[in-house]
């Protein structure tokens, strides 16, 4: 068996499916491009496929992960040009790596991932503004959120100043705003964008509607002792 | 040109499934339209979900595209959140592929596959800045078709569509844009009347503008009359004569998101003359024709190499009718046999044989069989002409239980001719044997038999068209009724509210005056009335207080077999003598045999349309003698 790590994208036509169908678009990209991929034993076999992160509706990647376990060992430009010509639009391969079969998951390893936010503001906002407001929010020791939890029906305070540990920076347009906001993921947890979008327009005084953003990640990475590691085993 | 419409994707992120209006799927075709003489818009007046599962349209678009000199795209109804945010915007219809107006394109074809979409159609219309009555479309706009099976009975809608295409399209969808790459590039002379002309000429084309229809003093249905030259006085279906080597997509559109048939399709053959009285589809459909396995291999091979399925169902309108079935499972399972495609059969025939095809193709997974026997009794499966008897439901669930089966789902309808009490006792009876069979069996207690019930709806160009239907309060009573003899609780009994029925009834026999109905409903906000948590009563019955139009008169009348009928025009092939016949037939309870294999019956396709059965079995170049009653 070998594991193949693959860098993907999730863009246009994708950025509005489920994790869940995102999955099934890539199941079938693998299988077109004819990959000798293994499946897990059993009556309903399933591709031994993984991905770094469930992305949701709306979210786009231009960096996202996958892992695969192939029977045979093929080299990776094929492979990468193999499933970019069956892929639909807002998919594709971009890098590729043979890795150790005893890796850890992607999923265990990932922990920073980077966003950028965008979302139309509903008053003027200058550069200057937008400095100011985001210098009060990454000078600030802590910034408390009721997160809300829809399957148990409870809210807890989240401390957002714990998962945003890199200052926010923003760029003022003429009737929309962009920020670029870094998540870190830790053993407590960790924020939604929406969620830091929402605190910036409730707390801060962002003018903007705290439903309307959209939201593409630019990277993840896996992050120690300050420093972001890309999920390629490479240091940044 | 067509100008495109820029969607906020902030907006759209807002409404449920953006990815139903955003295109890029797999396979689909996005071309230039500066490069091409043609632009059709394909519609289906359904969600995405919905339309996309649908083999008619998916074949008549791969069709096209194959054309250079012609772009064709999807459009599909909206869902009612998306359409609100595109009346909030100003965003108008458009297409799935360029996201091009769909008021740009030359034609906009509408596929009629059931009477309770047809609302769905006049809001498409509406949305897309389309005036909804054909008089009042000028030059500019396009040219708006329409086919699929409510086409035969196209009166309710003759106010809104320019042309109705009857039968299979493959061939001549190929004439129809011809036709109108010829007019445009000869300067569209005679404007769009002079198309229309010209196409009125062509088989199965019906142009409802081009004719008066007059009723007589009681209101009735009296005649229809061709009022120009190229327009017929009676409209054959196009039909395509040998399904062997017609188009078939292998590059089917694989979704980004799930939809409701989400599987490869393999049609096995069109057509079937099994003769089921009730069943519109085996007579629009005649005659039989079945493509060889060779050819179906190789398709499968393509469609699932192109796709990535891995499943593929074998699609047909009883596909356990395939006449080399067990040799066709066998050379899939053996060519998909490491690559992790199943095989799925849509419909099983009530009978052993067809269990024996599902336990080869299902070899895991024993999810529940589904069997129609219909009727709860002899007397009543014989009126409607349905070869099926109680032997033949028990020898199929026997084989199923035996072989790991533990739930049997069973279809019935309800409010069929002559139908009594009896009858729908007939049906718990049935279900309670079928569950007393596999306790027998298995000694086991964990079976389960579901009774599903729809109630009936007449329909035209069968030996029902001149049946009035029950009123919906007898229907309740029937279900009540059947309800109160069902108490097992390994029994579960499924049944629908009888007024979608009545209103399906009434446009499925409807006539041209019915357009208003439509028109008024949809005023009073009609959309997806297929769709249970959108269809209301109380809305259908004030669009027909409105139009001063009673749904009784077509739904619940009895026609005299004697009477002029609004669609007596719209032919399928069969002479009207033959559905006399059958009619005359069922009351007696006499049954006429499928003349697949056996002698012709008459009903007067073959010979008129002069097409013939295909059957592998029966020698595919075999022509049997062929008559009309």
């Amino acid at each position: 068996m070998k594991r193949l790590r693959l860098a993907i994208k999730k863009e246009e036509a994708l950025q509005f499916l489920s994790h869940l169908d995102f999955a099934r678009v890539v199941r079938l990209v693998v299988v077109r491009a004819a990959l000798p991929v293994c499946y897990s034993e059993g009556f309903n076999p399933h591709m031994k496929l993984s991905f770094a992160s469930a992305l949701g509706v709306g979210v786009s990647a231009s960096v996202e992960y996958m892992d695969i376990e192939l029977t045979d060992e093929i080299p990776v430009t094929d492979i990468i040009s193999r499933m970019n010509a069956v892929s639909p639009n807002g998919f594709a391969v971009t890098a590729g790596k043979y890795i150790d079969e005893k890796a850890p998951k992607l999923m265990a390893i990932a922990n920073y991932s980077v966003y950028l936010l965008t979302g139309p503001t509903n008053q003027a906002l200058s550069q200057a503004e937008l400095q100011t407001l985001l210098d009060r929010f990454n000078a600030a020791d802590q910034v408390l959120f009721e997160k809300v939890s829809p399957k148990r029906r409870k809210t807890h305070t989240v401390d957002i100043k714990q998962h945003v540990v890199e200052p926010i920076t923003g760029k003022a347009g003429q009737q929309q705003v962009e920020l670029t906001v870094g998540i870190l993921q830790t053993e407590e947890g960790s924020v939604k964008p929406v969620e830091i979008w929402d605190v910036l327009g409730s707390q801060y005084g962002l003018p903007i509607m705290t439903d309307r953003m959209l939201a593409c990640r630019l990277g993840i990475y896996v992050r120690k002792d300050g420093l972001c590691h890309t999920l390629m085993g490479e240091e940044l | 040109m067509s100008q495109t419409v820029q969607i906020d994707p902030i907006l759209l992120g807002k409404v449920s499934k953006p990815a139903r209006y955003i295109g890029g799927e797999w396979n689909s075709v996005v071309k230039d339209h500066g490069a091409v003489k043609l632009t059709v818009a394909y519609a289906f007046p359904d969600v995405y979900e919905v339309s996309m599962s649908h083999l008619g349209l998916r074949i008549l678009y791969a069709l096209l595209n194959e054309r250079s000199d012609v772009a064709a795209e999807r459009v599909y109804a909206p869902w009612p959140d998306m359409e609100q945010l595109m009346r909030e915007q100003n965003y108008p219809l458009f297409t799935l592929e360029t996201k091009s107006v769909v008021k740009d394109f030359d034609i906009l074809g509408f596929t009629l596959q059931y009477e309770m979409s047809f609302s769905n159609i006049l809001n498409m219309l509406d949305l897309a800045g389309i005036p909804m009555f054909s008089k009042d479309r000028g030059e500019d706009m396009p040219l708006v078709i329409a086919g699929g099976p409510c086409a035969y009975n196209a009166e309710p809608l003759a106010d809104y569509i320019d042309v109705f295409c009857l039968g299979e399209s493959e061939e001549s969808v190929q004439d129809l844009a011809d036709t109108v790459i010829r007019w445009k590039e000869g300067g569209r002379q005679g404007g769009k009347r002079a198309l229309l002309k010209q196409l009125a000429a062509l088989q199965g084309n019906y142009v409802p503008a081009f004719y008066r229809v007059s009723y007589n003093e009681n209101g009735d249905f009296e005649e229809i009359v061709p009022l120009e030259p190229e327009a017929k006085q009676q409209i054959d279906k196009c039909v395509v004569a040998d399904v062997e080597h017609v188009y078939f997509p292998t590059k089917p559109i694989v979704p980004n998101i799930d939809i409701v048939h989400n599987r490869a399709v393999l049609e096995l053959f069109r057509g079937c003359s099994r003769g089921c009285r009730f069943c519109q589809a085996g007579m629009l459909y005649r005659p039989v024709r079945e493509k060889t396995p060779q050819r179906l291999l190789e398709l499968a091979r393509d469609i699932i190499a192109n796709s990535g399925y891995n499943e593929i169902s074998l699609m047909s309108l009883s596909s356990a009718d395939y006449s080399r079935l067990p040799e066709l499972v066998d050379m899939l399972l053996t060519e998909f046999k490491d690559k992790k495609v199943s095989i799925s059969l849509p419909s099983l025939r009530v009978d052993s044989f067809s269990v024996d095809v599902a336990k080869k193709v299902q070899q895991v997974r024993k999810s529940g069989l589904t069997f129609a026997p219909e009727a709860g009794t002899q007397r009543l499966r014989d009126v409607i002409n349905k070869g099926v008897t109680e032997e033949d439901l028990l020898a199929a669930c026997t084989n199923a239980f035996e072989n790991g089966w533990s739930t049997v789902k069973l279809y019935f309808m309800m409010g069929l001719p002559t139908e009594t009490d009896e009858d729908l006792a007939g049906i718990a009876d049935l279900a309670y044997k079928v569950l007393n069979l596999y306790r027998s069996i298995t000694h086991k207690n964990n079976g389960k038999v579901t009774v599903s019930v729809s109630s009936f709806v007449p329909k035209t160009h069968t030996g029902f068209q001149w049946f009035g239907q029950l009123p919906v309060e007898e229907i309740r009573r029937k279900q009540e009724y059947l309800k109160s003899l069902i108490r097992d609780k390994h029994i579960s009994y499924h049944y629908h509210d009888a007024t979608t029925g009545y209103m399906e009834a009434a446009f499925a026999r409807g006539d041209r005056r019915l357009g208003r109905v439509l028109y008024e409903a949809w005023k009073l906000g009609a959309k997806f009335d297929g769709w249970s948590e959108f269809f209301d009563y109380e809305r259908w019955l004030e669009a027909f207080r409105l139009a001063g139009l009673d749904p009784a008169y077509y739904a619940r009348r009895s026609r005299d077999v004697q009477e002029a009928l609004p669609w007596d025009h719209l032919s399928d092939g069969a002479s009207k003598a033959y559905l006399q016949r059958e009619w005359q037939r069922s009351q007696s309870g006499e049954l006429t045999h499928d003349c697949r294999h056996l002698p012709c019956t008459g009903c007067g396709i073959c010979p008129t349309l002069s097409v013939h059965v295909i059957d592998n079995e029966e020698g595919r170049t075999v022509e049997k003698t062929a008559f009309s009653y």
